[in-house]
């Protein structure tokens, strides 16, 4: 009895020790290994594995939802991870717990490899939904670990991005709504834009933000938590940002003498702007002179081939490329003016050149367009090497006809058949006859006369603003005759008119400016001159331009002893409601005897989302007194 | 005998027992500012508040208290470090201690993360709170 049993228990045992490798227990490997069985997914197994050493990717076939490479021989010591594509962007990796299990795998960056320690052939498993990754015996179905599905169907951050430019949403997720906030000048670019988003883990989105470009209209997002029941609906809403725009004096340099700058005090022997932008970084002077945003002298602008040259006006383009007016002809000029003997003349030249300084101050300057007369007042729109618009007065003599001319140019080429006469609000001259401005009123020279400035690219729609000098009033003038209790006298003084208008034949809105107030008027009045800005007939201290989808235009006028610098807000003017960010502020040097010469520059710096603006007071002659002044326009989104 | 009899039949005074329905957080303030302000020129030296919308529920439920950011604040406020002010009854604490910093946000799933409870150390009743902070669209 006792063998019978004894046998019977051997039997079993080996039953027992059969059934047993029939079980997930680690098989014998087949006497001839013919590699894994291969798929057409864009998963892959890549490792130490079968003799590679992370240099050959196994690709996994799909099935049933899951990733699987099948018959794969492993032995002790292999690590592998599976990734997607063949490349690094997206490989999971985890650690391996039991036979036939299913474990957790993630595709963060660091941890370990999957390092099974087996030996033997298996099928290795990929479960994305989640998550997770199995090694099973061949030919056996991994057993996957319960997961609790993740309820959260969140959009955590959105964004558009068009070329470099990046437009950032905001999430306010309790209203299920995603703001694009677009800066006016980036309202194009939501038309074609990619979104940049992310969603809560293991949550899918639908429609795919991938396939949509423009989000111009509102846009509907569905967020699908993990466990495939908790949604939430945003939408996607693209207005245009609201901004508080702010103007404020840079401090240490609103009102600094050129004398203190290391300047002599008469550069200025023109009208017309005498300053200008180089880049974002550096301010220009007509004398040559280049500073730092602070007026901090930094050296001299490349003359190259300027020669004798004088530089009768400046101006630059929107991407601060320094644009000269260089008269030639009168020898005087081509010296450096003196202090105390710079009494202010028109001497005319025999012809023009403008020059562009298109590699940097420091470079030398190319000549990109040369008339037979004098042409000043120059003042440019647009991108030198593209589209630019300038506009420019003609002297009456040597040839000129005393008007303004609009040019159009191309990569710095001249388009003749865009050109086109600028008539001012009171009309100057009739071609061939004589200029009709500022007899009798205080004018600097013959030439005094008007100044326009545009923004944009074409003379149909540009915005042109632009400074006129008066004629004086007659006694018989109403104006004239209500003044009766200040000292208006005979001068009649009636300064600038400034003016702006859609398109180079569009209407005028005459702009006033503040200065010298009496009784909440400020005309007329001697020294506020008719319109505002002063009683001193200067031309040239314009510069118009835009911020934040405003137009705005910087005025410098004067009056005996005072200079006048007002930003007119032109977008939210109105006929006899004249707007302004920086109302007149007055500077009283007390010894201003020649008067003061208005100039303005302007310039956007992207990198601060700032406008730079730059302002010369001018006051050749026997008084020190010339300043320059420094202001900077911010923007906060509401 | 008599006087003595008036004496002991003097009424004994009673101390102040909460009703259940008393136990409930009166108010409470968010304010922007963690126990010092991060940097010199940090938008945090402006000093905030945000009063809470308290929804009690019945008494035995739990209620809610709500910090809603008008929208022209929300850069003031960090409503993951934010400090906390309560006013509740006579005799009554919450738990647990308002002091320091607190994480107002609520987790992935759209759930508060922080509850408090409101007690009346006489009875002993207590109602919870959940309390949350959000940035509202509009002013």
């Amino acid at each position: 009895m006792k063998k019978i049993f004894r046998f019977a228990l051997v039997a079993l045992m080996a039953a027992t020790a059969v059934v047993s490798c029939k079980d997930n227990k680690e098989p014998e490997t087949p006497a001839e290994y013919k590699g894994p069985e291969q798929g057409t997914s864009a998963w892959s197994v890549i490792g130490s594995l079968l003799d590679t050493n992370w240099d050959t990717d196994f690709v996994c076939a799909e099935q049933d939802g899951v990733f699987v490479l099948k018959n794969v021989k492993l032995a002790k010591g292999n690590e592998f991870k599976f990734r997607e594509n063949k490349a690094w962007d997206n490989a999971y990796k985890g650690v391996f717990a039991e036979l036939g299990k299913g474990f957790e795998v993630d595709n963060e960056p660091g941890g370990n490899n999957i390092k099974p320690e087996l030996e033997g052939i298996y099928d290795l498993y990929l479960n994305l939904t989640d998550s997770q990754a199995a090694i099973c015996a061949a030919g056996k179905a991994p057993q996957w670990a319960a997961v609790e599905k993740s309820n959260a169907a969140k959009i955590v951050s959105f964004s558009l991005k068009s070329g470099d430019v990046t437009i950032e949403g905001e999430v306010f997720d309790d209203d299920k709504v995603v703001e694009i906030q677009y800066n006016p000048e980036h309202a194009a670019l939501v038309a074609n834009a990619t979104a940049v988003y992310e969603i809560s883990p293991k949550a899918t989105i639908s429609p795919d933000p991938a396939t949509i470009t423009d989000w111009t209209n509102h846009v509907e997002l569905t967020v699908t938590a993990q466990d495939g029941t908790t949604k939430n609906v945003y939408t996607v809403e693209a207005i245009p940002a609201e901004f508080t725009v702010a103007i404020a004096p840079v401090a240490g340099v609103d009102g600094k003498l050129l004398t203190d700058l290391g300047a002599n005090n008469d550069i200025v022997n023109y009208g017309g702007n005498q300053i200008a932008f180089a880049g974002t970084k550096n301010i220009v002077t007509c004398d040559g002179r280049v500073y730092d945003l602070d007026f901090k002298y930094v050296g001299d602008l490349n003359r190259g081939e300027i020669g004798a040259g004088a530089i009768m006006g400046l101006t630059n383009d929107d991407n601060g490329i320094v644009i000269a007016a260089v008269g030639y002809g009168d020898a005087e000029y081509s010296a450096a003016p003196v202090d105390g003997d710079g009494a202010v003349t028109w001497n005319y030249t025999n012809s023009t050149r403008f020059f562009a300084w298109k590699d940097g101050w420091d470079k030398a300057p190319v000549k990109f367009y040369e008339n037979g007369s004098r042409l000043m007042y120059i003042n440019a729109s647009g991108d030198f090497n593209g589209a630019m618009l300038m506009t420019a007065k003609q002297g009456v003599n040597e040839g000129g006809n005393g008007n303004h001319h609009l040019f159009h140019f191309q990569a710095g080429v001249v388009d003749g058949s865009k050109w086109a006469w600028f008539e001012t609000h009171k009309a100057e001259i009739g071609i061939g006859g004589e200029q009709n401005f500022t007899s009798g009123a205080w004018r600097l020279g013959a030439s005094a006369g008007s100044v326009a400035c545009p923004v944009g690219t074409d003379k149909n729609d540009a915005l042109f603003v632009y400074a006129q000098a008066l004629s004086a009033l007659s006694v018989e003038d109403p104006n004239y005759a209500t003044n009766v209790t200040d000292k208006w006298g005979k001068d009649g003084n009636a300064g600038m008119i400034v003016a702006a208008r859609q398109g180079f034949t569009g209407t005028d809105l005459i702009l006033e400016g503040t200065a010298e107030t009496v009784n909440g008027k400020t005309k007329p009045h001697r020294y506020g001159g008719l319109y505002g800005w002063g009683n001193h007939c200067i031309t040239g201290g314009i510069k118009a331009f835009q911020y934040n989808g405003t137009a705005y235009v910087g005025v410098a006028g004067s009056n005996w002893n005072e200079t006048h610098f007002t930003v007119v807000d032109i977008t939210a003017s109105a006929p006899g409601s004249t707007a302004a960010i920086l109302a007149t502020t007055s500077d009283n040097t007390g010894k201003m005897a020649g008067g003061g010469l208005g100039s303005v520059a302007y310039i956007y710096d992207a990198e601060t989302d700032s406008g730079h603006i730059a302002v010369l007071f001018a006051t050749p002659g026997n008084d020190v007194s010339s300043e320059v002044r420094r202001f900077e326009l911010t923007r906060e989104k509401k | 005998m008599l006087a003595l009899s008036l004496s002991a039949c003097k009424q004994v005074e009673m101390p102040f027992t909460h009703e259940d329905s008393d136990v409930v957080i009166t108010s409470m303030l968010m304010w922007n500012l963690p126990n010092k302000p991060i940097t010199a020129d940090s938008p945090f030296n402006v000093k905030e508040s945000v009063e809470a919308e308290i929804t009690h529920n019945a008494t035995n439920e739990v209620g809610e208290i709500v910090f809603a950011v008008p929208r022209a604040k929300r850069n003031l406020f960090d409503l993951e470090h934010v400090t906390l002010q309560a006013t509740v009854g006579y005799d009554l604490y919450i738990t647990p201690s308002l002091a320091g910093s607190w994480d107002l946000t609520r987790d992935e799933a759209g759930n508060p993360k922080v509850t408090l409870t409101v007690k009346s150390e006489r009875t002993g009743f207590e109602k919870k709170y959940t309390v949350y902070a959000y940035v509202k669209r509009t002013d």
